[in-house]
Formats: structure tokens, C-alpha cells, sequence
């Protein structure tokens, strides 16, 4: 599988604070992967990088092998882009908008123009002005897709939206994407749109890659374990053991995300802490975004 | 070429729908204090009907030039502070051209009205000779031609205030400096040379009275329009310069 889209090493600071710390992973082509994070982790920092919006300070960054700044043209013929703040610029109406951007690309597909105003109800003349948020989005999808990109960068795309807005949206974008087989990079901090797209979660926290794995391998090979702390005084001990990937203290107990097989992390556990009967479970996408990235509650309290 | 049509296209779409024309408006509103003035509110012919009527052209081509001046000055900055733009395949200079291509077009508009407006005005009060007119008119295309081609390029650092500032700075100064130099006022030799060479690169340096005294009964040689052209020339170059220096540049997206 060729690669897309690829960081290496790619830092990133604004005004000497770091934003992005030596990130680097790529997208294959076909691949949908889900850029996760808090707010601040440097996801929309990343995909800025990737459109040429902003330049990386140091590392590489190549798009269809291309550098977004050296090449901006030709690497942005073959990217669509739908942006969180959702600006729309080229008319004062949604036909005026297609034309515009029918006028920039060299492809423009008619039919799945058609699909997209008739899926979301949209007339074309009317008044982008008056468009509410979740119609914006949807219009800026149609700008983003019509030209068959190769590459979908969505920056938290469905943000803001009411969940029913927000399904329509995901869905019809999983729709006109999953028949193209189009590379997509997608940020959210919405685990629910992460599990709706699919494929392949980045992990960002504070600007570094903290997990990069295939979304069925999350849910199939994360656990939680709670051990209290009175069995395990010291979190060093549960930072050994293998396949840990963070420790942290919620009130009396230890919460421990270790991956690996079922039955594997069960023995692992035994061994490291000595005794069996420490509850070790298979959360939700959203427990395991929080035990990974999340605070220290304790700490929060104080 | 096509996207340099699309983006001009915009451009003149986006000119006309801002409030830009705001001092346009004002200043054509105060042209008619000069003809009231002058003709009375009867609107009599008298002998001073070609320094009113100038006077009323160049009120008219004042307010187009503040409005293209605010036109230029905010269309990259709104770019900018939309970002999408720089997110489609069009490179800067596509962009910067198209929008000083749609800015011009527009503005050129605006002041062969304003012209058309002082003709009527003109051959109503029976002033016969209009040759020097249109002296006066290239004279306001190539001025307001050369505040667009600093505006548009400085939106890609500036703010819309600072560009208006720097831009109304960097034609006015040489400008008011010249005047001060003609009339004595600044006989330093170091300040006179740099005037001299100021008048031969700074774009904007060009001989204003055709504008001023645009339906006077002059005559006009070919050699007039030297300056013209001169002007508009070391604009464009100007142009191209601010553009090749914005190309490579990150850009501050939310200003």
C-alpha cells in the first residue's frame, strides 16, 4: 500500500509554545484514519500542515510524495478540505459557490453534485448567508468531494452539529467515500464519529503520537484494569508491566490500560502484581480515550 | 488562466457587494458642492465651467480611489481570515492577479462613470474641447492602478488598516516631498537627490494636473502620456515583487 500522506518527525510551535512534538505516521492510500485528541493536541495543526496552511518547523511532510508548499497547486487539486469553522467562499448562493469551485479543479463530478443536494435537501439558490451550520457543512462537503479527491482531509467536521445533523453528515460522507475508496484524515474529539467512520485511530496527546493502531484492534486488545492501591502502592510497579500503555490515579485505585490478547493481559496482570481477582475489562472508545489522555482526577480534586 | 478568470470573477462579484463604496458614496455626494457652488442652484453656464467641472471629476475620482484603496486592502486580508482560499488549488499569484484584475476592472468602471458623468456635465455648459480629459482620465486609471497593485500584495502580511496606511504612505510621501522640493521649501542637497531618484521609482510619481484640471482647454502631445504609462509600469513591477516575496511565505491565517 503506497503511502498518501506522511509526517516525519514534524514539530510544530506558536509564539515558543510547542504545539506539535517529532510527529510521524502515515496514511495509505484507501486508509480512513481518525486523527483523536484533546482540544489543543495539535489535530488541526496537523491537517494544516498537510493542506500547506501552515508549515511544519522542522521534519518532512509528503503529500502524494509532493511537498504541500513546494507544490501547492498540484497537491491541492487532489485534496478536498472541510474545515470546522465552515467558511464557504466563492458566491453568494450554493450555485454560484459550485460554479466557483467547478472552475478551480479539472474534475467535477455532476452526479455526485446531484446526490449530495438531493440527500441533504439543498436548493441551489439558496442564500449561503442563510444556510444553517449543519447545511454549511453539508455544502462544504459537496465542495470537498465533487472532484473526486484522493485524499479527504475533514477537520473536525462535524462539530457543532445536533447529533441528527451530525449522523447525516458522517453518514453521507462514509457513503460517497467508502464507493471511491478516497484516503481520509479525520480529526474529532467525538469517539462516537471515530467508531462511525472507522479504520485506523491516531492518537494525539500534547502534540506527540501516543497511540497509533487499527480501530478493531482497540476494541479487541485494550483493557482497563482498576487495581486498588492498597495492593499496589507504588505506579511504578504497573508501568512495567508489558503492553502498559499509561497508569492513572483515580481516587484509591490505579486504572492501567494495557494492550495485548485477552487471556495474555490476564497473566501479565497475575504476574506483575502477584495475585489474581484484579478486575480487568474491555471499555468503550470513549473510556479508553479518557483513561489514555485524560487527567488525573485526584490531582483535578485538589 | 482559468483560475485567474475564476478568481477575478469572484473578485468583481465581491467589490460590489462590500461597503467599501461608503467613501465613494460620501465623496460624490460633496462633488456637488463644487457645482452648486460654482452654477448656482439654477446651474447656470459661466466662464468657470471648466475648473468646476474638473473639480467635480476629480471629487468623483477621489472617492473611487479611497474606495479601490479599501477594496484592495481588505480582499486578501478577508482571504486570510477565511482561509479557505489557501486551501483550493490556486497558487497566490493567481490569486493576487485575479483579485487585481476584478479590483481594477471595477474601479476602472467606477471612474469612466464618474468621467461619462463630467462629460455630460461639460457638453451641458458648452465647454467644446475634451482632448486634456483625457489626459486626466489615464492619469486617474494609472493612480488608482497603482494604489490596487500595493493594497492587494500587502494583504498578505497587513492588516487592512496598516496596508491602507503603508500603501497611502509609500505613493504620498515621495508625492508631498516632490511638492516641497518644487516649491523651495527643502533645499538640503542630500533630501533633493533623494527626491529626484524617488520620482523616478516610487510608484505613483506622476504628474497629477491633468486630473486636477481635466476639462480645461488644453492641447496634449503623445509624450503626455509617457508618465502614464511610466507609472503604471513601475507598478506592476512593484506588483510582482510583493507577490514573488508573499508566495513562500506561511501565512498568518487568523489575524
Amino acid at each position: 500500500m503506497s503511502s498518501v500522506l506522511e509526517y516525519v518527525g514534524v514539530s510544530r510551535s506558536f509564539k515558543g509554545v510547542p504545539a506539535l512534538r517529532d510527529v510521524s505516521f502515515s496514511v495509505g492510500e484507501g486508509e480512513v484514519v481518525g486523527l483523536i485528541g484533546r482540544n489543543g493536541a495539535g489535530k488541526t495543526t496537523l491537517i494544516n500542515i498537510a493542506i500547506g496552511l501552515l508549515y511544519p518547523g522542522s521534519g518532512d511532510v509528503r503529500v502524494f510524495g509532493l511537498s504541500p508548499t513546494g507544490n501547492p497547486v498540484a497537491v491541492k487539486a487532489r485534496i478536498g478540505y472541510v474545515s470546522e469553522e465552515g467558511h464557504l467562499r466563492g458566491g453568494r448562493t450554493i450555485r454560484e459557490l459550485i460554479a466557483f469551485h467547478r472552475g478551480l479543479f479539472d474534475v467535477w463530478d455532476d452526479k455526485v453534485e446531484r446526490e449530495i443536494l438531493d440527500r441533504f435537501g439543498l436548493s441551489v439558490n439558496a442564500r449561503i448567508s442563510r444556510l444553517s451550520k449543519g447545511q454549511r457543512r453539508q455544502v462544504g462537503l459537496l465542495c470537498a468531494v465533487c472532484h473526486r479527491p484522493d485524499l479527504l482531509l475533514l477537520d473536525e467536521p462535524a462539530s457543532g452539529l445536533d447529533p441528527a445533523a451530525r449522523r447525516e453528515f458522517l453518514e453521507a460522507a462514509i457513503l460517497l467515500l467508502n464507493r471511491e475508496g478516497t484516503t481520509i484524515l479525520f480529526s474529532s474529539h467525538q469517539m462516537t464519529d471515530v467508531e462511525r467512520l472507522g479504520g485506523r485511530i491516531v492518537l494525539l496527546d500534547d502534540g506527540k503520537v501516543k497511540l497509533d493502531r487499527e480501530l478493531d484492534r482497540v476494541r479487541e486488545e485494550m483493557f482497563v484494569a482498576i487495581v486498588p492501591r492498597s495492593s499496589v502502592p507504588d505506579a511504578g510497579t504497573l508501568e512495567k508491566i508489558p503492553g502498559c500503555l499509561r497508569v492513572r490515579s483515580v481516587r484509591d485505585e490505579w486504572h492501567v490500560v494495557v494492550e495485548g490478547a485477552d487471556e495474555d493481559v490476564h497473566q501479565r496482570l497475575k504476574s506483575s502484581i502477584g495475585h489474581n481477582g484484579i478486575p480487568c475489562v474491555r471499555m468503550p472508545l470513549e473510556e479508553i480515550f479518557i483513561e489514555l489522555v485524560g487527567g488525573t482526577r485526584n490531582k483535578e480534586i485538589a | 488562466m482559468k483560475r485567474i478568470w475564476m478568481m477575478t470573477v469572484l473578485s468583481i462579484k465581491d467589490s460590489l457587494r462590500t461597503k467599501a463604496w461608503i467613501p465613494f458614496f460620501i465623496m460624490s455626494v460633496l462633488a456637488w458642492f463644487p457645482m452648486l457652488i460654482g452654477f448656482g442652484y439654477q446651474m447656470r453656464p459661466n466662464s468657470f465651467a471648466d475648473n468646476i467641472i474638473s473639480n467635480y471629476f476629480q471629487f468623483l475620482s477621489l472617492g473611487i480611489w479611497f474606495s479601490g484603496l479599501i477594496l484592495g486592502a481588505t480582499s486578501v486580508f478577508m482571504e486570510r481570515r477565511a482561509s479557505l482560499m489557501f486551501t483550493l488549488p490556486i497558487s497566490r499569484t493567481e490569486l493576487a492577479v485575479g483579485k487585481l484584475l476584478g479590483t481594477q476592472i471595477v474601479v476602472g468602471a467606477g471612474l469612466l462613470v464618474g468621467y461619462l458623468i463630467s462629460l455630460a456635465f461639460a457638453v451641458h455648459f458648452g465647454l467644446s474641447r475634451f482632448t486634456y480629459s483625457h489626459l486626466g482620465l489615464a492619469t486617474a486609471f494609472s493612480l488608482s492602478f497603482t494604489y490596487i497593485c500595493l493594497s492587494i500584495p500587502l494583504g498578505f502580511w497587513l492588516s487592512p488598516i496598516w496596508t491602507i496606511l503603508t500603501t497611502y504612505l509609500v505613493i504620498e510621501a515621495p508625492w508631498t516631498l516632490q511638492a516641497l522640493v518644487s516649491e523651495g521649501w527643502i533645499t538640503n542637497n542630500w533630501i533633493v537627490g533623494l527626491n529626484a531618484l524617488l520620482q523616478k521609482v516610487a510608484p505613483g510619481q506622476l504628474d497629477r494636473v491633468p486630473m486636477a484640471k481635466a476639462f480645461y482647454n488644453k492641447y496634449v502631445f503623445v509624450g503626455d502620456y509617457t508618465g502614464v504609462a511610466r507609472n503604471a509600469m513601475i507598478a506592476i513591477i512593484v506588483f510582482m515583487l510583493l507577490v514573488s516575496l508573499a508566495r513562500n511565505k506561511e501565512l498568518s491565517l487568523k489575524s
